[in-house]
């Protein structure tokens, strides 16, 4: 007799409603994977989302759509991708993508038979992939691992369905469809031993998957395909041209920016300085890189996998590592707080560089994670002046106002403003200075104090405009607060008057330390501004930050910074995000060698342990069995045959004790042992079939589990019978 | 009256040893036995479909640009594809173990009769179920095959069958073949299937043919008043017997069965005329391939048709021993050596000493370009 319980399943029809509603999820989230990419596809992108969350949980709706609408869908789509494609050429991705959302849309809404159901799968998975591609964000993992389960899910179902090549395509009825129904019976079928056995396969197929990942073997062709490097525009405040207010526009995201892998906490000695870019030219509330930095001489454009740098004398050199991981879309220009050894890409790189104001970018602004490694990466306060640069502003006349055409570094001391506003600005200076020439430092905190104490920190600015009055001018006059931009621009507009060059610098700030997987973590809201001032004694430029709550204002002096760490759910997301940088996206065959080596070293170690262990075993045995023979030697033996002859003895007892224990504990007869033994040996019996078991051996396992009480002792012999049964049953039936 | 001979043409005899027996034989045979250790019968094919070869497609496309890109990305879903495809091997392991199937066809069947095989499914697990099942089956007509669906799965420990009808077109020996078992579990990447090529035989008899046949003048016929009482389809009660192959069920003596420890039978007597001896010669004459069709399915209507009118008494076929008819069991016989008969196999001819014993003796003969005579005692008394 079989024992096996009648499991609950579902018809054929509920299937078939299950597969169309897995065909609308895995839809929506392909969509959600392609969300994250920013192609302009947006309208599209949630006109798809709202059909399949239509046809998730309105199928109904859609079923009614008439068959005629089918038939010509596939044309009209046709000439619709093609049209976008010939109207967007030579752009590739964006009409791909547009494509295969409209396909996905027509594959999810229309009656699909087996081949149509297997499109959809490959479609949504080229959606995931590509966004992972692109993006490489910590996102894509979530959703692979969403997307394997209910693809496989689909795949399940669909080879559940399949009935062959001859049968007739099912038209299902969705107007008896009610989701309490279809739930209620999902529910019904999925029992506990269902969902662990799909949880046990879920967690083996992601544990092969890893695997397979680090063993499969890595080799550096060192190709991309082009068409696949999607380029952005820099955030506004990390541009060639910012405007007031631009820089603070990103201090209201606080989602992370950089994160660094340092060689430890104590790296950070004062708040660091994450300098991106140098703007020396100031017009009318803009400040922007001039026109001489933006090409040659003075940019160098090259194509390289690492940057070495000579000015890093070799006593500052320990070959400490920092690696950054800069997210998409903020600058093409590197964050460096200063001078460094080498800095190093993971492929060769389009580098531009600006030896001059220490900047170094990228071709372009991607969307994804760029990461490179800086070697002895150093914390510059100053930044050494350039030969060529020295000359220029050592030589020319301290002032030098409003002239057009003006040529980097001529453009640290550019004074386009009305007569009105310098004016203003000469006052303020008079105030300040009194007509004593001071050096570059005192003057920055005579000048830092006067801002101080006029003024305050608010993302909010106020201050009227009058007139032909610069934006600045017009703030120091009538303003009281402001944010870092305007302190920096007031500051580089008074040291050009005192006749100080002065560059503003934009990047970040600060930092927090993220405790739980130990790395550095710079946040879009530590984006600031600040300042460089030339100091013509030192041949350098000092840096200067003329905004409140920042320290000291004598910028000589460097106030140690506590440490802030971050910790809670957001710095474990933020933690994961660094382990899917370090570990997966950066994998390469350097650390599967690495990995190798480890585990070689491990398993050398454990053997060399256990060789050692053994050897001394041997030792010992020998030197035991060397020794005469006492009491104090044979003591150890004696206790291990005794323990050895205590468990042979409560093996051979078990039943009896355990019938004692029973008795002790007063449990119910039905619960004695012999009782349960001769229970189960009937029912592994049963399960195999009593065909070719004589009989009296059921009739006496029997007797013993439901007749009157025996003793073990008695019921041995049946169950050592039962269990030899057993055995030839089993190699009958193998 | 067709259809219960269908049903009992379906199977075996229920009294048969192996008539309960689940599952595939088992090999009792030794040697064979420790031969099948070494080269298992067994085998398993493996075919890709169409979703196995898109996952070959993508996975070979990711991986060169996984390759070409150095993408962790690319590998991670490299990594995927692959494990999903080891799951699929490991699942599809559990799915065929422990499964046990079986063919079972009718032994015997009518020409122009739908005959119904069933391949029998019983999955020995304690745990998981068999899912996607697929016979692959076929008759000798259309040896390529076709599958057939298990449309539900078999939990553990359950069984399940699956049935499906051919009709033979022809007399003579009919063999169905069940091919193996297949399965897409789970994923549908590769088609695997198990299993030898199971193959039973169906015996098809002749189809009734229509025919004329008026024995009353040739018939000899006892007086009236007298009667000669033997085994036969009445109601009186002659003889309590040993059960034999092919006795109805319905006769069952129980109470004797209790007695003697083993089956037995009523035997009825009947009353009646004397009956007839059919025989059945293929040498002798020059029988066209229709016509000697003609006669075997003349033969076994004419056979059957006295048979049941309890006039039958013996039948022969050709050099062959005569059957003294009892039952069905008997009737059985006649046409499975109908169903046998060859027009071009040689058979050494009957005696001529045989021949005169019998009276009432049926022949046939060709008569015309495809018809058939019918003679008692060599006078013709009817024609198919």
């Amino acid at each position: 007799m079989s024992t096996a319980r009648k499991q609950v399943r579902l018809s054929t029809e509920e299937l078939h409603e299950v597969k169309q509603l897995m065909g609308a999820l895995l839809a929506m989230l392909s969509f959600w994977s392609l969300a994250s990419l920013e192609l302009g596809s947006s309208l599209i992108l949630y006109l798809g989302a709202l059909a399949a969350a239509a046809a998730f949980f309105f199928p109904k709706w859609v079923s009614r759509i008439p068959a005629v609408v089918w038939r010509w869908a596939g044309p009209v789509i046709l000439l619709v991708i093609g049209a976008d494609f010939i109207l967007h050429m030579p752009e590739f991705i964006a009409p791909l993508v547009r494509m295969v959302v409209l396909l996905i849309m027509y594959r999810m809404l229309a009656p699909r038979n087996q081949r149509e159901d297997l499109q959809v799968i490959l479609l949504c998975l080229f959606c995931v992939i590509i966004s992972g591609v692109l993006t490489v964000s910590l996102l894509f993992a979530f959703q692979i691992l969403m997307f394997a389960p209910l693809a496989m899910a689909l795949l399940f179902i669909i080879t559940l369905l399949d009935r062959g090549k001859d049968a007739q395509p099912r038209v299902l009825n969705w107007e008896s469809f009610k989701w309490p129904r279809l739930l209620g019976r999902v529910w019904r079928v999925l029992d506990i031993r269902i969902l662990a056995l799909c949880s046990a396969m879920f967690i083996m197929v992601v544990a092969v998957s890893s695997l397979l990942f680090i063993l499969t073997p890595r080799f550096d062709f060192n190709q991309s395909i082009p068409f696949l490097e999607i380029s952005t525009s820099a955030r506004s405040g990390f541009s060639e041209e910012v405007r007031l207010g631009d820089v603070s526009e990103i201090q209201e995201d606080n989602s992370g920016a950089l994160r660094i892998d340092m060689p430890s906490i104590e790296s950070v000695v004062a708040t660091p300085y994450w300098r991106m870019l140098v703007l020396d030219k100031y017009h009318d509330g803009r400040f922007s890189v001039s026109q001489s930095l933006r090409g040659k001489p003075l940019r160098e454009f090259e194509n390289l996998l690492e940057i070495r740098s000579a000015t890093l004398p070799f006593s500052q050199r320990s070959g400490a590592l920092w690696t950054f991981y800069m997210e998409g879309g903020i600058s093409r220009y590197l964050p460096l707080p200063g001078d460094f050894a080498a800095l190093r890409f993971q492929k060769f790189q389009d580098v531009e560089t600006i030896p001059d104001t220490h900047v170094l970018g990228i071709d372009s602004v991607g969307q994804n994670v760029f990461s490179y490694q800086v070697e002895d990466l150093q914390f510059n306060q100053r930044f050494e002046v350039g030969v060529e640069e020295a000359k220029i502003l050592n030589l020319l006349p301290l002032k030098v106002l409003s002239m057009e055409g003006l040529g980097y570094p001529l453009t640290t001391m550019e004074l386009s403003l009305s007569d009105s506003s310098i004016e203003t600005l000469r006052e303020i200076n008079r105030s300040l200075v009194g007509g004593i020439e001071l050096s570059a430092a005192s003057y920055s905190q005579a000048a830092t104090d006067y801002l101080w104490q006029r003024f305050s920190y608010s993302l909010s600015p106020d201050g009227n405009r009058s007139g032909a009055q610069d934006l600045v001018v017009s703030w120091l006059e009538s303003g009281s607060r402001g944010h870092c931009e305007l302190f920096a621009g007031a500051f580089i507009l008074l040291a050009r008057e005192a006749g100080y060059p002065a560059r503003m610098v934009v990047g970040y700030a600060g930092g927090a330390w993220n405790s739980v997987e130990d790395f550095f973590v710079v946040r879009n809201r530590d984006a600031h501004a600040w300042v460089e001032i030339y100091d013509a004694e030192d041949r350098s430029w000092l840096r200067v930050d003329p905004t409140p709550g920042r320290g000291s204002s004598d910028p000589e002096v460097l106030l140690q910074s506590s440490m802030v760490f971050e910790s809670g759910w957001s710095a474990w997301v933020d933690s994961l995000r660094i382990q899917w940088y370090r570990r997966i996206v950066n994998f390469e065959q350097e650390d599967q060698i690495e990995l190798a080596m480890t585990l070689k070293a491990l398993v050398t170690e454990y053997y060399a342990a256990f060789n050692e262990k053994l050897s001394g075993w041997g030792i010992a045995i020998k030197t035991w069995v060397a020794q005469p023979i006492n009491v104090n030697n044979m003591r150890p033996v004696a206790l291990l045959v005794v323990f050895a002859g205590v468990l042979y003895f409560i093996w051979r007892l078990r039943y009896w004790l355990l019938g004692i224990l029973y008795r002790v504990l007063r449990r119910p007869k039905a619960l004695d042992p012999v009782r349960r033994q001769a229970g189960r040996y009937l029912k592994r019996l049963q399960a195999k079939g009593t065909s070719g078991i004589q009989p009296e051996l059921v009739a006496e396992l029997q007797a013993l589990r439901f007749g009157p009480e025996q003793s073990a002792r008695a019921a041995k012999p049946v169950f050592a019978r039962a269990k030899r049964a057993l055995k030839g049953l089993e190699c009958r039936l193998s | 009256m067709a259809d219960s001979q269908t049903e009992m043409r379906r199977w075996h005899d229920w009294t048969d040893p192996d008539f309960f027996m689940v599952g595939r034989q088992r090999e009792r045979r030794l040697v064979p036995l420790f031969l099948r250790q070494i080269l298992p019968r067994q085998f398993q094919r493996t075919r890709l479909t169409l979703t196995g070869w898109m996952l070959i497609i993508v996975a070979l496309g990711i991986g060169s640009a996984a390759y070409n890109t150095s993408s962790n990305i690319l590998f991670m879903t490299l990594s995927l594809l692959l494990s999903s495809l080891v799951l699929s091997g490991i699942l599809s392991l559990f799915n065929f173990s422990k499964l046990d199937w079986s063919l079972k066809a009718p032994k015997h069947l009518q020409v122009g009769e739908v005959g119904v095989a069933e391949v029998a499914l019983q999955n020995n697990k304690r745990i998981f179920p068999s899912m996607n099942i697929i016979f692959k089956v076929g008759i000798s007509a259309e040896p390529k095959g076709r599958q057939l669906y298990l449309k539900q799965a078999v939990s553990a420990g359950e069984a399940a069958s699956l049935e499906w009808t051919f009709v033979p077109a022809q007399r003579g020996r009919f063999e169905v073949y069940l091919y193996g078992v297949e399965s897409k579990f789970p994923f549908g990447f590769l088609l695997k299937g198990f299993g030898d090529t199971v193959q039973e035989t169906v015996l098809v008899w002749p189809a009734r043919v229509e025919y004329h046949f008026s024995p009353s003048a040739n018939g000899r016929r006892f007086q009236t008043g007298i009667s000669q009482r033997k085994a036969g389809a009445g109601s009186d009660l002659l003889n309590v017997r040993p059960y034999e192959r092919g006795d109805p069920p319905r006769l069952i003596h129980w109470k004797a069965t209790a007695r003697m420890n083993k089956l037995m039978t009523r035997q009825l007597a009947q009353e009646g005329e004397s009956g007839f001896h059919l025989r059945v010669e293929p040498r002798g004459f020059d029988w066209g391939e229709a016509q000697f069709e003609t006669l075997c399915s003349a033969a076994c209507a004419l056979a059957e048709d006295l048979f049941h009118a309890g006039r039958l008494e013996t039948l022969r076929v050709g050099a062959a021993d005569p059957i003294a008819v009892r039952g069905l069991r008997e009737m059985h016989d006649f046409f499975d050596q109908l169903a046998d008969l060859d027009l071009r196999a040689s058979q050494p001819e009957a005696t001529r000493m045989q021949e005169i014993e019998r009276r009432n003796l049926i022949t046939f003969k060709p008569c015309g370009e495809s018809g058939v005579s019918i003679h008692v005692n060599g006078a013709q008394t009817g024609e198919a």
